[in-house]
């Protein structure tokens, strides 16, 4: 029940004279009590020393909030510590990271093309042998060239046993070359080719998929970086002497134009 | 930044309860940082019935408990720590009654010192130090009540402590 609820004029407690001493009581009731305080003297040295005691502990420990604000409790300077603390976390883990991926690509390295390699490490061997045997060809890179477009992915979806659509990757300066049909282990397998103004050319490997996707997977030596990933659909491994974001920017063109 | 200003209006505050509750200038200065830090990442979260002082002041003594658990006292002399707040002076006088009065307070349990720390120096209303300390008004004032009967004590022993040192 609330103080104000109660009739001002019940007997005098404890209670009311701590909270006389504090001023929370109602004004009523802080009458009726300091009329009743007249009548008790040891309440009323009591509540006197109590008030003595309240305002020296408040004096005394005012100096303590007089002091100029010290520079490291502006409220800016709370803030760019945070930041500069969660910024040397995220470069931390981001340091981690590239020594994984650097760990990753010397693993690479030291097997060469390595069939062991990882669950479509044969796949990405037989891009990147098809991939480095035939963007050499001067005359004959491909069975179909670019004219006959449509042709050309009718004719890989029908062999290889799934839809397959030629993607346009112009937007990312790469002109189609044209493309071929080669023997693969799990079935036949395509061969789109691309090239940019540079005349350096890229090439985009097909296989029939499981059912599953996967994410993005690299493996590579200098000259020929190759990116893997799993639609349900089909499998890719594009393959090309680009740096890795450049691949990475083209397979997300791939991967959303399939996906379309 | 609109909560840059208006919790720097409070840090003083904050700063000369964290003394009061620590003794310990170092440790007191963490916890104000502490309680500034979370303060900003929990700005949108805070409880609109609550004003802002008693709000930080809650953040304070939270953490000022959960660390209190695990804490490793530091090697110093209590004395030492005192005069090191103290300091704050440059009037001899302030500095002993100021020393004097962090003495009497270090003889409470911590939660009758929090209670007329927040009452009688930071002035907060009944209802706002129950909200900081997590307890029914009805608490905060029989802890009030405890302190102050230990208090009353001290400070007629002190009169002739001070004597005696003066002397």
């Amino acid at each position: 029940m609330k103080q104000s609820e109660r009739s001002p004029n019940r007997p005098v407690g404890d209670d009311d004279l701590t909270a006389y001493v504090d001023g929370e009581l109602s004004a009523e009731r802080s009458a009726f009590v300091e009329a009743w305080l007249k009548d008790h003297s040891e309440a009323s040295d009591r509540i006197e020393a109590d008030r003595a005691l309240n305002e020296r502990l408040a004096g005394a420990l005012a100096p303590l909030a007089e002091t100029s604000l010290p520079a490291r409790f502006r409220v800016e300077n709370v803030e760019n510590a945070r930041r500069a603390r969660r910024m040397a976390r995220f470069n931390r883990i981001a340091a981690a990271f590239a020594l994984l991926l650097a760990g990753a690509a010397g693993g690479w390295l030291a097997n060469g093309w390595s069939r062991a390699q990882g669950p479509d490490g044969h796949l990405v061997a037989d891009a990147v042998t098809a991939h480095r045997l035939f963007v050499a060809e001067k005359r004959h890179p491909v069975e179909v060239s670019a004219d006959a477009k449509d042709h050309l992915g009718a004719w890989l979806g029908n062999r290889i046993g799934r839809p397959v659509e030629i993607p346009d990757l112009s937007p990312q300066g790469l002109t189609l070359v044209g493309g071929r049909l080669l023997p693969g282990e799990n079935g036949p397998s395509g061969q789109i080719m691309y090239q940019n103004a540079a005349g350096e050319r890229v090439t985009l490997y097909l296989q029939a998929g499981s059912g599953s996707e996967s994410a993005f997977a690299f493996s590579g030596t200098g000259e020929a970086q190759a990116l893997a990933w799993r639609s349900p659909e089909l499998a890719f491994v594009l393959t090309g002497p680009l740096g890795r974001e450049q691949l990475v920017t083209i397979a997300h063109a791939i991967y959303h134009g399939d996906a379309r | 930044m609109e909560e840059a200003s208006e919790i720097e209006a409070h840090v003083l505050a904050l700063r000369r309860f964290a003394l009061a509750l620590t003794r310990d200038r170092d440790l007191a200065d963490d916890l104000v940082q502490d309680t500034i830090e979370r303060a900003l990442s929990r700005w949108r979260l805070r409880r609109r019935d609550l004003p802002l002082r008693p709000w930080l002041f809650a953040i304070l003594r939270n953490l000022h408990v959960s660390a209190w658990r695990r804490r490793v006292r530091s090697p110093f002399v209590a004395g030492d720590r005192l005069d090191e707040i103290a300091a704050v002076s440059d009037a001899v006088e302030t500095r002993i009654e100021l020393r004097q009065v962090l003495e009497m307070l270090e003889n409470l349990p911590e939660d009758q010192r929090m209670a007329i720390l927040l009452v009688a120096v930071e002035g907060l209303p009944y209802a706002q130090a129950a909200a900081v300390m997590d307890v029914p008004v009805g608490t905060v004032m029989s802890r009030l009540g405890r302190a102050r009967a230990r208090l009353r004590e001290m400070a007629g022993a002190g009169t002739t402590a001070k004597l005696r040192r003066v002397v």
